[in-house]
C-alpha cells in the first residue's frame, strides 16, 4: 500500500513538472514570437522616414499624409503595451496603404528608383509582419489551449499563467501595400 | 531558351538535345503510325496463341511442362514490357508537352555521370544509397528566377545473410532547384521524425523558430556549430518563409529543402507524375487533364519558391 502511495507521488510529481514545463515553453514561444513581430515593426518604422522624404520631393502638397504618417510611426514606436501596438500597427498600415494610392498620381515618383526600392521592401515587410502576426496567433491558440484544458487548467491557476490576447483581433491582416 | 543555370554547373547541351531528339523521333514514329502500340499488343497476343496452340497440346502429349513454361514467360516478359514501354513513353511525353509550353529546356531519359556531380555538390540530398541516377531533367526560369529539376533515383542493395540474398531497393524522387541572388548559408531542412517530435515533448530542440508548428514538423541539419549557424539559419527562416513551407507541407506532404550557398532545392518522395490518364494504346494525343495537373504541381510549387526566393534576397 504504502509502496504504492510512493509510486503514485513520484507520478503525479513528475505529471506537474512535464505540464509546468510545457506551460513555459509555450510561454516562452508566444514571448519568443512577439518579438519577431517587434522586430519587423521596427524594420518598417526604419524604412518610413526615408520615404517621407522622397515623396516630399515630388509630391510636397500631400503634407497631411505624410505627417499622418510620421505621427503614426512616432506613436506606434512610442506604444509599449501590446494592444496599442497592434491598433497603432493598423493605423500605420493604412496610411502607408493611402500613400502608396495617392503616389499613383505623381509618375515621377512613380519612377523613382529610391521610391520603388523602398516601396518593394515596404511591401517585403508588410508580407513579414503579416506572417509574424499569424505565428503570433497560433502560438497564443496554443497556450490558451493549454491553459483552459484540464487537467493544466489547474495548475495554470495555481502558478498564475494566463490566457493571451490575440494580435489585433479584428484588426487589418496584412493586406499588401 | 535563355542560358541555361545548373546547380552544379554541369548542363551537357550535346547530350540534352541528343536525347530529347531521339524522344521527339519516337513520338514522331507514333504519330505517323498512331496504331503502333495497339498493334505491337496484337502481334504479342497473336504470336502467343500460336505458340500455346501448338505448344499446349506438344506439353500435354510428351509430358514435358517445361515446353509450354519457359515459352509462356517469355512472351509474358516481352508483353508486359511492351506495356511499361509505352507507358514510361506516355510520362515522358507528358512531361515534354508541359516542358514546351513553358518554354524549359528538357533532357528526357538518365544522364550518365550525373549522379557523381550532384552527389558531390549537394551530398546532403543526394548521397543516398549505393547507385545514384538522374532523369528526366529539365532547366529554365519562371519569373526571371532559374530553375532546374528532375528525377532522382537510387538503389540500396541490403545485403542479406548470403550474397545471393541480397535485396535491391529502389527509391525515386523528384527535386526542383531554384537560384538565389543573396548567398545563403548552407543547411537542410527535413521532416522531423517521430522519435524526435516525443523527445522535443520534453526538452527543446537546438534550434526553435518562432513557429510552434514549424518546430514541431522540421528538423535542422547544418555543419559547424550551433552559435556559428543558429542565427543565419534564423535569417533565412523568416515568419513569411516559414509560413510558405509549412503550407507546402500541408499541400504536398513530407519534403526536404536545402538552402545552399546560391539555391535552395526542394526535394519530394515519388516520381512528379504517378497516376496519369493519357493512354498510348487508346490516343496518341498527351492528355490535358495530365498537362494541367503537371502545370498545377509546377505553378505551385514555383510560386512557393519564388516567394521564399524573394524574401531570402
Amino acid at each position: 500500500m504504502v509502496n504504492w502511495l510512493v509510486i503514485s507521488g513520484i507520478g503525479m510529481v513528475l505529471l506537474v513538472i512535464l505540464l509546468f514545463n510545457s506551460l513555459v515553453r509555450l510561454r516562452n514561444n508566444v514571448k519568443n514570437s512577439w518579438s519577431g513581430i517587434d522586430v519587423q515593426l521596427k524594420r518598417r518604422s526604419d524604412l518610413i522616414p526615408n520615404l517621407v522624404e522622397t515623396v516630399k520631393g515630388y509630391a510636397d502638397h500631400e503634407k497631411k499624409l505624410l505627417t499622418s504618417i510620421t505621427k503614426a510611426r512616432t506613436s506606434l514606436m512610442e506604444s509599449s503595451d501590446k494592444k496599442n501596438i497592434a491598433f497603432q500597427d493598423n493605423l500605420l498600415s493604412d496610411s502607408l496603404r493611402s500613400l502608396f494610392a495617392v503616389a499613383e498620381n505623381y509618375p515621377k515618383l512613380r519612377a523613382d528608383a529610391h521610391f520603388l526600392q523602398l516601396q518593394s521592401e515596404l511591401s517585403e515587410t508588410e508580407d513579414q509582419i503579416a506572417a509574424a502576426r499569424r505565428i503570433y496567433n497560433e502560438n497564443v491558440a496554443y497556450l490558451n489551449t493549454k491553459v483552459e484544458s484540464f487537467p493544466t487548467n489547474i495548475l495554470a491557476k495555481i502558478v498564475g499563467f494566463r490566457s493571451e490576447d490575440y494580435y489585433g483581433e479584428g484588426m487589418g491582416s496584412g493586406r499588401k501595400l | 531558351m535563355a542560358k541555361v543555370w545548373d546547380p552544379a554547373g554541369s548542363y551537357d547541351e550535346a547530350k540534352a538535345k541528343a536525347a530529347l531528339a531521339k524522344l521527339e523521333s519516337e513520338i514522331e514514329v507514333l504519330r505517323d503510325n498512331p496504331g503502333k502500340p495497339k498493334s505491337d499488343l496484337k502481334k504479342i497476343l497473336l504470336y502467343s496463341s500460336a505458340i500455346a496452340l501448338f505448344l499446349i497440346p506438344s506439353a500435354i502429349f510428351l509430358r514435358i511442362p517445361e515446353l509450354f513454361y519457359y515459352p509462356g514467360l517469355i512472351i509474358l516478359f516481352i508483353g508486359f514490357y511492351t506495356l511499361h514501354r509505352y507507358k514510361v513513353l506516355a510520362r515522358k511525353y507528358i512531361k515534354l508537352q508541359f516542358m514546351r509550353s513553358a518554354d524549359w529546356v528538357f533532357y528526357p531519359g538518365p544522364e550518365p555521370n550525373r549522379g557523381l556531380q550532384m552527389k558531390k555538390a549537394f551530398p546532403e540530398l543526394f548521397d543516398r544509397g549505393d547507385e545514384q541516377y538522374f532523369e528526366d531533367q529539365f532547366w529554365g526560369t519562371s519569373g526571371e528566377i532559374p530553375l532546374h529539376g528532375g528525377i532522382f533515383h537510387h538503389i540500396t542493395y541490403q545485403k542479406g545473410a548470403k550474397v545471393s540474398n541480397t535485396k535491391k531497393v529502389e527509391y525515386y524522387w523528384h527535386y526542383a532547384a531554384f537560384r538565389i541572388k543573396t548567398k545563403n548559408h548552407r543547411f537542410l531542412l527535413s521532416p522531423e521524425s517521430t522519435f524526435l517530435k516525443l523527445r522535443n515533448l520534453f526538452s527543446d530542440k537546438e534550434i526553435n523558430t518562432e513557429s510552434i508548428e514549424f518546430n514541431k514538423e522540421f528538423a535542422f541539419s547544418y555543419p559547424g556549430s550551433k552559435e556559428e549557424k543558429g542565427m543565419h539559419i534564423m535569417k533565412a527562416l523568416s515568419p513569411a518563409v516559414q509560413l510558405r513551407l509549412l503550407e507546402l507541407k500541408r499541400k504536398r506532404g513530407e519534403f526536404w529543402v536545402l538552402f545552399a550557398p546560391d539555391c535552395i532545392i526542394f526535394m519530394m518522395k515519388g516520381k512528379l507524375i504517378e497516376n496519369y490518364s493519357t493512354n498510348l494504346f487508346k490516343d496518341i494525343e498527351v492528355s490535358q487533364q495530365d498537362i494541367d495537373t503537371v502545370s498545377y504541381f509546377f505553378n505551385d510549387l514555383v510560386s512557393i519558391a519564388k516567394d521564399i526566393v524573394r524574401h531570402l534576397d
